[in-house]
């Protein structure tokens, strides 16, 4: 049956999913939020996107799972701290932006309007085989196969910092091979807990 | 004393302390402690049959004390007290335990609250035992009330006192009565003129037969105890002889130094010799001795020769006036919240960004632009915006809600609209309209054709972005209804700021003995039932002081307590409770210790004798002589040695 | 003095104009740098998204390999590495069941961290430790009051303030006048330029440093200053795009706060790796040539 309505149905939704924010460390004050829109006004790449930071935690609030997990917004967050310093009711909104993202992560949910998720992974897997992170080779596995008209535009600026001498062509690698990669197999795990009833 | 014969009752407290501790057990074991000759538990014991139960239980059992396991005793102390003496036994014979606040309150595991609580009872029986009878003294009411703060708060409630027929002091700090209610245009919802139905208030108390109006004064010291309170008054030299001075005017007229006038919050200038504002009372000036050039440099002295009257005394020397009073209210007010702790707003960084009290001035006819609303630049803003909750509701600056700032938030906008043809933006998370005809306000506004964005400003700016923003301020502001961030360019911002406590709130609080809650406003007895009293039964709150709160409540809180104090002075007696220090003659080494520890200088020094004494009326029965005294010379009455080590004893005692 | 430093992913690659600045003026103010040994990415905004054990870890890795090189300061020029760092450090130091998680990773790769380090970023260093007095003494090609803008971005603000007022920072004004330059102020000088968007969401990240650019043009800057080199790199990649996004072209010259520095001390164009930057040549002559220059 077509649907026409938007309507929420209790039973579609997912109340629980507040709780788990909330129940976060990063939710600490998650429960406070007054729906004041310091965060939505204060935000730089909130005008460009569907759901600014306020609009999301009223989202979250409602159980809407799916849509939040699904929204571009923690993805396209540029980490720049204004709104957490600006919240009245003190929410940690960035390190909460960063939780959705692992969430969405974990649960396979995609983003319909970014694949940051694939750069960040690659990023992560570069780091952690390599221990530093290698620019050329990020850059290229992002971008070649998904994004190939991007890598064109792009490619003048990488061939002119490459002139420039900011864009070395090998990666570097760790000394302490053994420890670091124990290290960092330990970290993978235990980080992979998160969200698993503890 | 004859063999103590002690009954104990247990209280159910309904299901408080039933619901968690096992109450016929501990009156069970209470009844097998040696002394106990009467052990019974009942559902009410603070109610009349409960009370009965005990008085018959005094006269049956020819009990000689009680102990009864309730709540606690700033709850039931005197009730418990008064049934005792009813039935002829001395009220200090009677010993509570508190089992329901320090017990089934607090305690998860119901097996572990009746442990708890039979422990508490045995410790109670212990020192019961050990209890000896004390009288109350009983002290005169010095007929004189001393009302602090003279803004509308001090104003109604010296008044209340006043007509009541007591001699009342007023002191207030500044040099005139009227505080900020004296700078507001209009007051919501009513939009009564502010200074209309302020200054016949102020006239009367400028008049009164019965109040002694003491302006340019600060409190400086508070001794005594209640009922005689001796109070010492710092009364500032102002440079003016009041009794000469006719109010002519022509000093402040002559005076060649300008300063930033503060009542208009630095918009105009006034002179080094000036009266607050047009209808001050009293109605004197003041010389302002930082800015005065006699007084930096030793020249001019022009208003001593204009002044007809000989007014002007450059030698006036401060003094210090002692009065003795029976009971204080306090009404000491609050200040507005500094928005320049706000970057984001630009508050003193933009122009055209206005604090609260500022446009309230440049609204008021007689303020800075005569009531005419102009930008910095002299311009009719085409568009004003006004921003709620500056400070307020905000963990990094005032975490409460300001009570008063959506209401004045929406008479701004309806006096722009009515003194302007400018458009009106109101910035609000919620709108808090909860007095008597406020929410019809709302109401009203909305019909003015007032814009209403629900959102709190992120930012003002005066970078344009946009064609329509150059060289205007502009707002930027998630429209939380609409879902959509938003820009709105504006000629002139209005911030609503926030109430906050004054920045000496601590040692007004600590000079008074009232204690401060951690946002600075000070603490009544009872946040329902006993809003205007406080611990300290002479001092009474009123006002801001004890929290934002509008006119309304403000004068209401005023009558309440003068109501409290009058109370005090008609009694025209007060008891004072013996539990005082008694300092053992035999045993004091004159060491002093005790003397410089004592917070209410009930200790004092004989030279001759090289002894401290204690004066019983003075002394609160801290208990701080007593354990800092290296001789032990000191006994704290109804807290001595032994009743605290039986007590002890009991509470360490293994229950049954 | 002798600090341990960090250099951070970037410093040797896009960012790499401030490492080499920075290796060029430190000694001449009193800085000498000595490089951590073996250090590994921090983990920076990036891992934090997919795994936040793994990123406290890998910043950690770092502050242990601090503590047992016997150093009470890591400095390092890359705000993000410092706020990194700032957060494991954090966890590691309130008792926290994720600082647990934390510890029982390093434990794993043979380290441990007991909390003595503290994590400076350089400008914090060079205005609050060196000294604007410091600086103003050694000052030999004074900026004769070239007009500079003086961009902080975000990370080096927020959420940690590190050494200046988060709300009105000071710190860059300050080393502007103290090099003899002239503070061109602008409204978005602490908003962010989008540098992390550049990748994954590049129409976002160019509006949003376009709009700094623009910012910065209506203050008559005629160089940005920034103690960011991801913020560097950023605001100059975007300007070759300034005249579709802006509607006209825009050539100003970003430096870091290194290479700032280091014009004012008189240092060699090489030195501080002008010629690596992106913008014309003719632009950053201008700086050069300016009145009392040396070289």
């Amino acid at each position: 049956m077509e649907k026409n309505e938007t309507i929420l149905f209790e039973g579609d939704l997912d109340p629980a999913f507040f709780d788990e924010m909330a129940a976060l460390p990063e939710g600490a004050q998650l429960r406070s939020c007054i729906q004041c829109g310091t965060c939505g006004g204060t935000c730089p790449v909130s005008p460009m996107l569907p759901h600014t930071p306020r609009r999301l935690f009223a989202m979250i609030r409602a159980g809407m799972k799916d849509a939040v997990l699904s929204s571009p917004t923690p993805w396209v967050c540029s980490s720049c701290y204004e709104c957490t310093v600006k919240c009245p009711a003190g929410i940690k909104i960035t390190e909460l932006m960063y939780a959705l993202k692992r969430r969405a992560i974990r649960e396979g949910v995609a983003c319909k309007d970014s694949d940051a998720d694939r750069f960040l992974r690659q990023f992560t897997d570069i780091v952690a085989r390599n221990g530093r992170s290698h620019e050329l080779a990020l850059l290229m596995r992002y971008m070649m196969f998904r994004h190939p008209w991007q890598m064109l535009k792009q490619t003048g600026l990488g061939l002119r910092m490459m002139g420039k001498g900011r864009m070395p062509l090998f990666a570097h690698k760790i000394q302490d091979k053994d420890g670091y990669s124990r290290m960092v197999e330990k970290a993978i795990e235990l980080g992979n807990q998160e969200g698993a009833a503890q | 004393m004859n063999e103590p014969r002690i009954g104990v009752y247990v209280c159910h407290c309904g299901s408080n302390i039933a619901g968690k501790v096992d109450v016929k057990k501990v009156a069970e074991y209470a009844g097998s402690l040696p002394g106990v000759k009467v052990a019974r538990d009942y559902v009410f014991m603070c109610s009349e049959p409960g009370q009965e139960i005990i008085r018959k239980d005094i006269a049956e059992h020819e009990l000689n004390r009680v102990v009864v396991a309730s709540c606690s005793p700033l709850m039931h102390e005197p009730t418990f007290r008064a049934a005792c003496a009813r039935a002829g036994l001395n009220p200090y014979l009677m010993q509570m335990a508190n089992i329901r606040e320090q017990c089934s309150w607090v305690t998860e595991d119901n097996a572990a609250a009746t442990e708890k609580a039979k422990a508490l009872v045995a410790g109670a029986v212990g020192k019961a035992r050990f209890l000896r009878p004390l009288n109350e003294c009983e002290v005169s009411v010095a007929q004189a009330v001393l009302v602090v703060g003279g803004g509308i708060a001090g104003i109604q409630a010296a008044l209340q006192c006043a007509d009541a027929g007591y001699k009342t002091y007023l002191v207030e700090r500044e040099q005139s009565i009227g505080g900020h209610m004296a700078m507001l245009d209009k007051t919501f919802p009513t939009l009564d003129c502010s200074a209309c139905i302020l200054t016949p208030k102020m006239v009367s108390v400028g008049q009164h037969p019965n109040i002694e109006l003491m302006t340019s004064s600060e409190v400086v010291d508070v001794g005594g105890y209640v009922g005689n309170l001796k109070v010492k008054v710092r009364r500032l030299a102002t440079y003016v002889d009041n009794d000469k001075c006719n109010g002519c005017g022509l000093c402040q007229e002559k005076c060649p130094m300008k300063v930033p006038n503060p009542f208009e919050q630095g918009r105009t200038k006034r002179k080094a010799i000036y009266t607050l504002f047009p209808q001050a009372v009293p109605n004197k000036p003041v010389i302002d001795r930082e800015n005065c050039t006699f007084f930096k440099k030793g020249t001019c002295k022009v208003c001593a020769k204009f002044c007809k009257m000989n007014a002007i005394d450059f030698e006036q020397k401060e003094r210090i006036e002692e009065l003795e009073v029976g009971a204080i209210i306090l009404a000491t007010g609050h200040q507005v919240f500094d928005a320049t702790a706000m970057a984001r707003y630009g508050y003193g960084r933009l122009k055209n960004v206005y604090s609260a009290l500022e446009f309230e001035r440049m609204v008021n006819s007689g303020g800075f632009s005569k009531g005419e609303i102009v930008t910095e630049e002299g311009q009719h803003p085409k568009a004003v915006g006004i921003i709620h909750c500056v400070g307020s509701r905000d963990r990094n600056h005032l975490p409460y809600c300001s009570s008063i700032c959506c209401m004045y938030s929406l008479k701004f906008a309806h006096l722009i609209k009515e003194h302007s043809d400018a458009e009106v933006y109101n910035f609000y998370i919620d709108m808090r309209c909860v007095g008597k005809g406020y929410e019809e306000f709302y109401d009203r506004l909305l019909n003015e054709g007032v814009r209403f964005v629900r959102g709190k400003v992120a930012s003002i700016t005066d970078e344009a972005r946009h064609p329509s923003e150059e060289g205007r301020l502009v707002v930027q502001v998630e429209d939380t209804l609409a879902s959509v961030v938003r820009r709105i360019p504006l000629d002139m911002v209005i911030l609503a700021n926030g109430l906050a406590s004054r920045p000496d709130a601590d040692a007004v609080g600590r000079l008074f003995g009232v204690s401060r809650n951690k946002d600075g406003f000070f603490i009544e007895q009872h946040p329902k039932l006993a809003p205007v009293s406080t611990p300290n039964k002479a001092v009474f709150i009123a006002g801001t002081c004890a929290g934002p709160k509008d006119i309304p409540h403000t004068v209401a809180q005023a009558s309440a307590a003068a109501a409290g104090a009058l109370t005090i002075l008609r009694q025209g007696k007060v008891l004072l409770e013996s539990i005082a220090a008694r300092v053992n003659p035999e045993l004091c080494s004159g060491c002093r210790t005790c003397v410089d520890l004592c917070a209410y200088k009930a200790i004092s020094f004989d030279e001759k004798t090289k002894l401290a004494t204690v004066d019983e009326t003075m002394c609160r029965g801290c208990g701080t002589c007593v354990a800092a005294c290296p001789s032990g010379a000191i006994e704290g009455r109804h807290f001595d040695d032994r009743q605290i080590d039986s007590e002890i004893e009991g509470l360490l005692s293994d229950a049954g | 003095m002798k600090y341990l430093y960090y250099p951070g992913c970037s410093q040797q690659a896009t960012g790499r104009t401030y490492e080499e600045s920075l290796r060029s003026v430190a000694p001449e103010l009193g800085i000498e740098l000595v490089e951590m040994q073996d250090w590994n990415c921090c983990g920076t905004t990036t891992v934090m998204a997919v795994n936040k054990v793994l990123a406290l870890s890998l910043a950690a890795r770092n502050l242990a390999l601090a503590e047992r090189a016997g150093a009470k300061e890591i400095v390092t020029g890359c705000p993000s590495c410092a706020l990194s760092l700032h957060k494991a450090h954090q966890s590691l130091t309130d008792g926290s069941a994720l600082g647990a998680k934390v510890r029982e990773a390093l434990a794993a790769g043979g380290l441990e961290y007991k909390g003595t380090v503290a994590v400076r970023h350089l400008l914090d260093l060079i205005v609050n430790q060196v000294g604007i007095e410091a600086i103003k003494s050694r000052v030999r090609a004074p900026l004769a009051g070239l007009k500079i803008a003086p961009y902080y971005g975000c990370q080096v603000l927020r959420p940690y303030p590190q050494g200046d007022d988060q709300d009105r920072p000071q710190n860059l004004e300050k080393l502007i006048q103290a090099l003899g330059g002239e503070v061109a102020d602008f409204a978005l000088k602490t908003t962010c330029c989008g540098g992390t968007l550049v990748a994954t969401r590049a129409e976002v990240g160019n509006t949003m440093s376009s709009q700094v650019i623009a910012s910065i043009e209506k203050s008559g800057a005629k160089a940005i200053v920034t103690p960011c080199s991801l913020c560097q790199t950023t605001l100059e990649a975007v300007q070759r795009h300034s005249k579709k996004l802006l509607g006209h072209k825009v050539r100003i010259p970003v430096l870091t706060i290194t290479q700032l520095v280091g014009l004012a001390l008189g240092q060699d164009r090489k030195a501080l790796a002008l010629q690596r930057l992106l913008a014309p040549k003719s632009c950053v002559r201008e700086l050069e040539m300016r009145p009392g220059a040396g070289a």
